[in-house]
């Protein structure tokens, strides 16, 4: 702080613009709720006043047009994934996805004739959370893994 | 209502056309003829009271010789009782019952859909829970499991994908 030291007054701060950027993005992740099994209701219940997401600033929203990271909550089958990915096309960057439970990450228990196997190959996904359903910690560990991620994006210098 | 009184009633009036009847899981069962099981399908709403078709299921046989069993499960609203009556066919065809029931029409494109009974007579015999560019029926036997190779059969929405696993 050298050079800068006593050149402002007292109520300026100074930071990169990159450091202000990320530290407003992970602060305010915004979910699109996208629960398609029994995911959800642990998704729900890390929601919920037990587990509280909004103390880490973060609101479901229910569109996507509001929101910056899709958590794939449950199976995904063949009839439901362009569902998926349109919803994804419709999120504003910068973006991100995690896949919730064994079931979108890579098809689980239902290795059949109906069922995505990983909803990766729809999407690309930044996390993956294994569990089958996973419980609220897991799902706030990968928020958490995410905010780390993001502290570290680059967005003036690529 | 009493099961083995509803057999004999139903025995007087159709002569030979029940095959077997038998109590089995909890459950009452009537194995009737497949040339009159319409006439005594009609017989049970109409004389017997039957008037609510809670589900229509389809089992596939591939190693016998009726390959199919169709089985009406019925149930009367006013005496809460509830029969199953199954009736087996050789081929894939049995003669719709929407006519009887208005309630069948969604049940019998369901078994269509998944196993692939086709019902003559109804009015709309299409695919109802699969979409329209499915191979096959996935509850038959034969089906393979892992069978995905359909996903890439269409691309619905021209959104690109593809699917590889």
């Amino acid at each position: 702080m050298g050079l800068m030291e006593h050149k402002f007054s007292d109520n300026i701060i100074t930071a990169t613009v990159d450091g202000v950027i990320n530290w407003a993005r992970r602060s305010s992740l915004w979910p699109v709720t996208f629960g398609l099994a029994c995911c959800a209701i642990e998704m729900m219940a890390a929601g919920a006043s037990k587990y509280d997401l909004d103390r880490l600033g973060i609101i479901f929203r229910a569109t996507p047009r509001q929101a910056d990271l899709m958590i794939v909550a449950g199976t995904v089958t063949r009839k439901m994934a362009p569902v998926v990915r349109k919803v994804y096309d419709q999120m504003p960057d910068p973006k991100w996805v995690i896949a919730m439970g064994s079931c979108a990450t890579s098809g689980g228990i239902f290795d059949t004739y109906s069922t995505v196997q990983g909803v990766d190959e729809i999407v690309p996904v930044d996390f993956y959370i294994p569990g089958c359903p996973p419980r609220p910690e897991a799902l706030f560990d990968a928020l958490v893994a995410l905010q780390e991620k993001i502290k570290s994006d680059k967005v003036l210098r690529k | 209502m009493n099961f083995v009184e509803l057999v004999n009633k139903v025995n007087e009036k159709f002569p030979g056309k029940v095959i077997n009847s038998y109590e089995k899981f909890g459950s009452r069962f009537i194995v009737v003829d497949r040339g009159s099981f319409k006439d005594i399908l009609r017989s049970l709403k109409y004389d017997f009271g039957f008037d609510y078709l809670v589900d229509i299921v389809a089992t596939h046989w591939p190693k016998r010789k009726e390959k199919f069993d169709v089985v009406y499960n019925l149930f009367t609203v006013k005496d809460k009782f509830r029969i199953f009556v199954k009736v087996a066919i050789e081929d894939d065809k049995i003669e719709s019952v929407v006519d009887i029931w208005k309630g069948a029409n969604f049940l019998e494109r369901e078994q269509y859909d998944l196993v692939g009974v086709k019902f003559e007579g109804h009015p709309d015999l299409r695919r109802i829970l699969l979409p329209e560019f499915f191979d096959g029926h996935p509850l038959r036997k034969d089906y393979p499991l892992k069978g995905r190779k359909w996903f890439n059969n269409a691309d619905e929405q021209n959104l690109g994908l593809k699917f590889s696993r």
